[in-house]
């Protein structure tokens, strides 16, 4: 009588390296900012759909969202995104010559936010706040969840920062870094488009 | 049990078509203004971006994951590819060979 004996397991662990096509980090940034891209599709079909429908737009004795001053900072913020797109390709030649765009990339990110910070306070002060129109409060929710992201992307960048300087900047960081980065700098034209033209 | 089943059926299939040929009715909502013709080119956008974002996402991640593989391919065809050892020695898991082949060689040993 034959005796049936189960199939043996494969020893993974002993067979050759496995290749990682994506590092775990940049992996999981990816989802992430999967996740935010649809967060931010609702907010803006919500926002296009009462745009729409409202009889006056925009809304009367509310002030006008100043769109010349915030292509400006669009501008800073695109130059943001290819001042990274330097410092990566600069990173294969090496850390020294990664340093000066990478510096670029976040002092141009955090200007983009220090003016958005100023234009708010100029809004508020002509009276767009949440509370006085769907305009404040889409226009608050929408860009406010924007400069939420980009403050937390340049702490991103600021502690891929921090790890260059103690000389050893790993590519899943850098990787993960540059992905929150490119999603912040990729979604503000679609929100200036549907939000402030 | 087969008549509730059946009446499902019903509902379902004389539904379908009602809001198939009635689409402001299907537009109806309790928070919008529902079926006017102004706001229709609101719900036509949001419906498209909606449907169309995540394919296209995760499409677009698909493409860049295979333009990936084939790359390190041809690398590894090549012989660029660093070899195990010195990715070990390098403070590196051994998953991490392909990611890191585009590492500067200058590169310093984490830790």
């Amino acid at each position: 009588m034959a005796v049936r004996t189960l199939p043996r397991l494969r020893d993974v662990s002993a067979g050759p390296p496995r290749r990682q096509i994506v590092p775990n980090s940049v992996f999981a940034m990816l989802i992430f900012v999967g996740t935010e891209m649809m967060l931010f599709a609702g907010f803006i079909s919500a926002f296009t759909i009462m745009r729409s429908s409202a009889v006056f737009w925009p809304p009367p004795n509310q002030p006008r969202l100043p769109i010349a001053e915030t292509a400006f900072n669009t501008a800073v913020l695109l130059a943001s995104g290819v001042a990274l797109f330097v410092a990566r390709r600069a990173y294969r030649r090496g850390p020294d010559k990664l340093r000066k765009p990478f510096l670029a990339a976040m002092g141009l990110g955090a200007l983009f936010v220090l003016l958005q910070g100023r234009e708010w306070a100029l809004l508020i002060a002509q009276g767009l706040t949440l509370q006085s129109s769907a305009l404040g409060s889409f226009f608050y929710l929408i860009v406010g969840a924007h400069a939420l992201h980009a403050i937390c992307a340049l702490g991103v960048l600021v502690y891929a920062w921090r790890r260059l300087q103690h000389g050893w900047l790993p590519p899943s960081v850098m990787g993960a870094a540059e992905v929150f980065w490119y999603f912040v700098v990729g979604i503000w034209p679609v929100i200036y488009w549907r939000v402030y033209l | 049990m087969r008549a509730a089943s059946f009446a499902r059926r019903c509902a379902l299939a004389t539904a379908v078509p009602v809001m198939l040929l009635l689409p402001r009715l299907a537009q109806a909502c309790s928070v919008c203004s529902a079926g006017r013709e102004d706001s229709q080119s609101g719900f036509i956008v949001g419906s498209i971006l909606l449907s169309v974002l995540p394919p296209a996402f995760v499409g677009s991640v698909a493409l860049w994951v295979r333009h990936r593989v084939r790359k390190l391919d041809a690398e590894e065809a090549a012989g660029l590819l660093r070899l195990p050892e010195r990715s070990r020695a390098a403070g590196l898991r051994p998953g991490a060979l392909a990611w890191h082949a585009s590492v500067p060689a200058s590169s310093p040993p984490r830790g």
